[in-house]
């Protein structure tokens, strides 16, 4: 029997797993163990993607993929000295990166970002480039090269509302998903339902084309995170925040390599209307989802994002809202129950 | 001579990327007694069939055109925005553009200067939509905008906004004009494809699908004929390029080869063109299934991606001479 732990739980346990992209074993078996007993078909891929059928699937009826990434952005040990070298995995924001602890590899060793004080700079008080990175180990140590390195970031309740936690913008995902993938298989949808944990994809989303491939859905619900810009802002300033902690599952107009497809944007905005769920329209410049790459499979996905907003995502220190991750999960869910193969005709 | 009234009305249509569902309409009206089969695919690509058996070949100019997308609203009656497809900073401010319902705004410029002089970052940029109460009134984050600008005929030169690429889709519609009642010895898809300018997303969907032998993409290239500037052959008047090489696509020989013959044998102008910025569709066309070569042939614009993008309507004819040509006689790579 699979653990039936709250949402608030499953975030935990998802979040503290790792899982640096390519190496997301961890958070696999997390979720295997979440999910297995609601899943057939259950296949890892070469590119490390959980994908499955949700049982009591019906053969015939729309073919529906529902996926989440598993995998959190950090660091590859490159050279192994007593000041380990490293490269990035994913897009490090250098500012948090100085000074943060880590844990290197599956021994899980203990570490802290190279960083020089202040008045100990000699003038290079620049932040390092990303691909210069050095970790201090504490003397000598066992780490091999390929190795992966993930930040710390100790799972914390705020309130009772607001977490904070390492890897929300993948794990909230994973977690709603988890969720739903309980609530259907309590009352299941005249849907063909599958779901894909996905791996790598904060490393230009390569796990979700293969998964795509894979499962070649007609329709496509991607859930991943958002970055929040509700933030105090200097004084004269008077644009208003697009993305909100608290403020709703963020749906995406636009993103940095498509435009996701129009009739199921309107369709989510719709339902969240009528059903009176909060959300909010954004748009990403920095980032993607994997809607590139799953919109983009056989000939052509319709595809949409489904996203939680979390403040200070790229840090090991995201806040998310569990009010907005309910909220997400019912959209989701008020979407797949309204959910007919006419939408996608022209 | 090509159709200026076609023209006009295509590249007057709004489109911007992912919403390029009026100018699908307005094709679509254009080309329905023309294909033998047409639909619409997931992608929003339009796809229209002429002729069966022979070689399979996809034809493909896009649809959508650069375009904005409004990311956050500003104080009352201004709104912050991104681009899809590469807006040219340079060339905005003071421009206006238009949304899906008609509602117009003006871009204007961060600071206090009568006369900017420097280079403005997209973030010091805003749309002004004139109005003293709510937000632009309707518009919304996530809402699409293009910018607009009215047709203008200048003797042989027309000059307009998103000329990238209505000029390939009207060389497209001429081209299946020209074609019709002939007996065909190609499969021939013409496709008005979505998202080009957003990462040639439409082109590579429809080439999944269409699965063709060869692939031909009808799109705008740059010219090297205004003052100082000489680094690139290509010119206005020159007669249709024939790409050779751009920064993602290099067209395979024999493909190249074969456009000139078509064009020396038909009698039709041509230039041949390697550009050093920027892809057409033919790059997705050539990288999707295990592999379909593809060419292109380009139509010389100069002011690529401002909203006075300027062809030659002679260059345009010979663009669809030679395409014709291409297509009325067997695929001899």
């Amino acid at each position: 029997m699979a653990e039936l732990l709250s949402l608030r739980e499953t975030l935990k346990k998802l979040s503290e797993a790792i899982g640096v992209s390519g190496e997301e074993r961890q958070v696999r078996q997390a979720l295997l163990e979440l999910t297995k007993d609601r899943l057939e078909d259950v296949v890892i891929d070469t590119m490390g993607n959980l994908t499955a059928r949700l049982k009591g699937g019906q053969a015939n009826a729309l073919r529906v993929m529902l996926s989440a990434p598993m995998d959190e952005i950090g660091l590859m040990v490159s050279g192994s000295e007593n000041f380990l070298s490293v490269l990035p995995v994913g897009r490090l924001d250098m500012r948090y990166v100085a000074a943060a602890r880590v844990l290197i590899g599956a021994q899980k060793l203990n570490g802290v970002v190279l960083f020089a004080p202040i008045h100990k700079t000699y003038g290079q008080d620049e932040l390092p480039e990303p691909k210069s990175i050095l970790i201090d180990t504490g003397g000598k140590n066992s780490a091999k090269v390929g190795e992966r390195v993930a930040f710390v970031g100790n799972y914390a309740e705020l309130s009772a509302d607001v977490v904070r936690g390492k890897a929300f913008q993948s794990r909230a995902a994973c977690a709603v998903l988890v969720r739903l993938i309980e609530m259907l298989a309590q009352a299941p949808l005249p849907l063909d339902v599958y779901v894909a944990f996905t791996a790598q994809a904060r490393i230009y989303g390569r796990g979700a084309t293969v998964a795509a491939n894979r499962l070649k859905p007609q329709i496509a619900f991607l859930l991943d995170g958002a970055e929040c810009d509700d933030l105090p802002r200097p004084e004269g300033d008077t644009q208003l925040p697009t993305v909100r902690l608290g403020g709703g599952t963020v749906l995406r107009a636009a993103e940095e390599m498509g435009i996701p497809d129009q009739r199921l944007l309107t369709y989510v905005r719709n339902i969240a209307e009528s059903q009176g769920l909060p959300y909010q329209i954004d748009i990403s410049e920095a980032y993607g989802t994997e809607n590139a790459n799953i919109s983009q499979t056989q000939t052509g996905v319709p595809s949409v994002s489904l996203s939680v907003p979390v403040r200070y995502m790229s840090s090991p220190n995201g806040l998310v809202s569990l009010a907005d991750l309910e909220h997400t999960q019912r959209l989701l869910h008020a979407a797949l129950t309204a959910l007919t193969p006419k939408l996608l005709e022209n | 001579m090509a159709d200026k009234a076609l023209i006009q009305a295509l590249v007057e249509a709004w489109g911007p990327s992912g919403h390029e569902y009026m100018v699908r309409a307005l094709i679509e009206s254009h080309v329905r007694e023309l294909a033998d089969e047409l639909r619409v695919d997931n992608a929003g690509n339009l796809i229209c069939r002429m002729g069966s058996g022979g070689k399979k070949i996809m034809i493909a100019a896009h649809m959508d055109e650069i375009g904005l997308v409004i990311s956050a609203l500003d104080k009352p009656g201004f709104a912050r925005f991104t681009m899809t497809g590469g807006l040219i900073l340079l060339s905005l401010i003071g421009n206006r553009v238009r949304f899906a319902d008609g509602t117009i705004g003006t871009i204007g410029v961060e600071g206090t200067a009568l006369i900017p002089t420097e280079m403005p970052t997209i973030q010091q940029l805003f749309i002004d939509f004139s109005t003293n109460g709510e937000n632009g009134g309707t518009v919304r984050v996530g809402d699409h905008a293009a910018l607009t600008r009215e047709f203008a005929v200048r003797g042989d030169r027309l000059i307009a906004k998103s000329m990238d690429d209505r000029i390939g889709c009207a060389v497209a519609i001429e081209a299946m004009r020209a074609l019709k009642g002939k007996n065909l010895p190609n499969e021939l898809y013409f496709v008005f494809t979505t998202q080009e300018e957003v990462g040639i997303r439409g082109a590579r969907v429809a080439a999944n699908g269409i699965a063709p032998d060869y692939g031909i993409a009808l799109d705008v290239t740059a010219t090297g004929d205004t003052p100082k500037n000489n680094r690139m052959a290509v010119r206005l008047g020159g007669g249709a390029a024939i790409k050779v090489v751009d920064s993602g696509h290099i067209v395979p020989p024999a493909i190249k080869e074969l456009m000139i013959r078509r064009a020396e044998a038909a009698g039709v102008r041509y230039q041949l063109e390697v550009l050093s910025g920027g892809s057409t569709d033919a790059a997705a066309i050539q990288t999707a299934l295990s592999g379909i070569p593809s060419g292109v042939i380009s139509i010389p614009c100069r002011y690529v991606h401002t909203t006075s993008e300027t062809v030659d309507i002679n260059d345009v004819q010979a663009c669809i001479d030679l395409l014709v040509a291409l297509l009325e006689q067997p695929f001899e790579v």
